[in-house]
């Protein structure tokens, strides 16, 4: 493998590069277009716990968005993030409260496999989340698919790992 | 040239492009047909009274001893087995108490789930079920309040989209009755 990458010349090489920024690109683009389509800043997630099994388990991908004008509903199964926390939230909206005045929402929510619900994950004295909070309604999953993003986050080395391998052969592989 | 890698590759690519086109597919086909609906759905109240609490029966604390609490009894008969096809994981059924204020237009509480995992267990005939979920108002109070109850389904399938659905809620309206006199709280 090294004799090849060896082989290659400057011309090459450069080129194999810039393929590489091409693909990353591409994929950054796509991701960012998908985000403005559904107006959710991370429209694809991957559960991370088992708060909503049977529904969901670890390592499923679920679909988001969320659209300007639609409100939440009771029943939707919501991603949201509280404030100054950095992990996301995926569980369903039991209670809603629209204001009518300003049409401001008051939600709570509730983990499937929960007992009860989620004022005690907000911050102290937080009784509700509103529509700020919410990252995307869940509009479809696929199981199991997003396992690897569970594993690299359980073993971080994997990420290397696998970002190496992936990067030598992009690297070498040549036509 | 055919060395292992790019045959790996080839094999590769060519698995998962199979196995998302399938799941594409499966996902496409039950986002067009649907899940269908139940063939019957029915919600009944039976009793409600308002009593004033801290607590509701999920424990969270109000923190005003004059909050209000409406507290019911319902039945529910429902054949959801329609709904289970070949690609129906679980339905999430819910029965949601919906009212409008002065303040609040549109207020949503939900009171009891389940989940249901087979087709078996989707025949649902229950009387006199107490709310699970604390039966309370945005302000803590319920001034005669009129509301209605209905059943909410929203169908897991294995892969794909999430489709909801719920009862006709006319024929379960109630009203909250003033709150009961307090003895030994």
């Amino acid at each position: 493998m090294l004799e090849e990458l060896r082989r290659l010349n400057g011309r090459q090489l450069a080129l194999q590069v810039l393929n590489i920024i091409m693909v990353l690109s591409s994929a950054m683009m796509i991701w960012k277009g998908v985000a403005l389509a559904t107006n959710s800043e991370s429209p694809v997630v991957v559960v991370l716990s088992g708060s909503m099994e049977p529904a969901f388990f670890r390592g499923d991908l679920l679909f988001l968005h969320n659209p300007v004008h639609e409100p939440i509903k009771a029943g939707d199964i919501c991603v949201f993030q509280i404030a100054q926390r950095d992990i996301p939230i995926v569980h369903r909206v039991i209670k809603v409260h629209d204001e009518a005045k300003t049409g401001k929402q008051y939600l709570l929510t509730k983990g499937d496999n929960n007992n009860i619900d989620d004022r005690g994950l907000y911050n102290p004295r937080q009784m509700w989340i509103n529509k700020e909070h919410i990252i995307g309604k869940a509009r479809g999953h696929v199981p199991y698919v997003g396992i690897v993003t569970i594993l690299m986050n359980d073993y971080p080395q994997l990420k290397y790992v696998i970002l190496g391998v992936l990067g030598f052969f992009v690297l070498v592989n040549r036509e | 040239m055919h060395n292992l890698s790019q045959r790996a590759n080839t094999a590769l690519s060519l698995a998962s492009t199979v196995l998302f086109s399938m799941l594409g597919l499966v996902a496409a086909i039950s986002f067009f047909t649907g899940y269908g609906s139940p063939s019957s759905a029915n919600v009944q109240v039976k009793n409600i009274k308002v009593v004033q609490s801290r607590y509701g029966p999920d424990y969270f604390d109000y923190g005003r001893k004059t909050s209000e609490f409406g507290v019911i009894k319902f039945d529910l008969d429902a054949d959801l087995s329609d709904l289970f096809n070949w690609n129906t994981k679980q339905l999430f059924v819910s029965v949601v108490a919906e009212y409008e204020t002065k303040t609040h237009n549109k207020n949503q509480v939900v009171i009891w789930d389940k989940i249901i995992r087979n087709k078996e267990s989707a025949k649902i005939s229950l009387r006199n079920v107490p709310n699970k979920y604390a039966l309370i108002d945005f302000s803590q109070k319920w001034r005669k309040q009129q509301a209605k109850l209905s059943l909410h389904w929203d169908v897991t399938p294995w892969v794909g989209t999430f489709q909801m659905g719920s009862s006709n809620a006319s024929t379960a309206v109630f009203t909250f009755p003033l709150v009961e006199n307090q003895s030994g709280r």
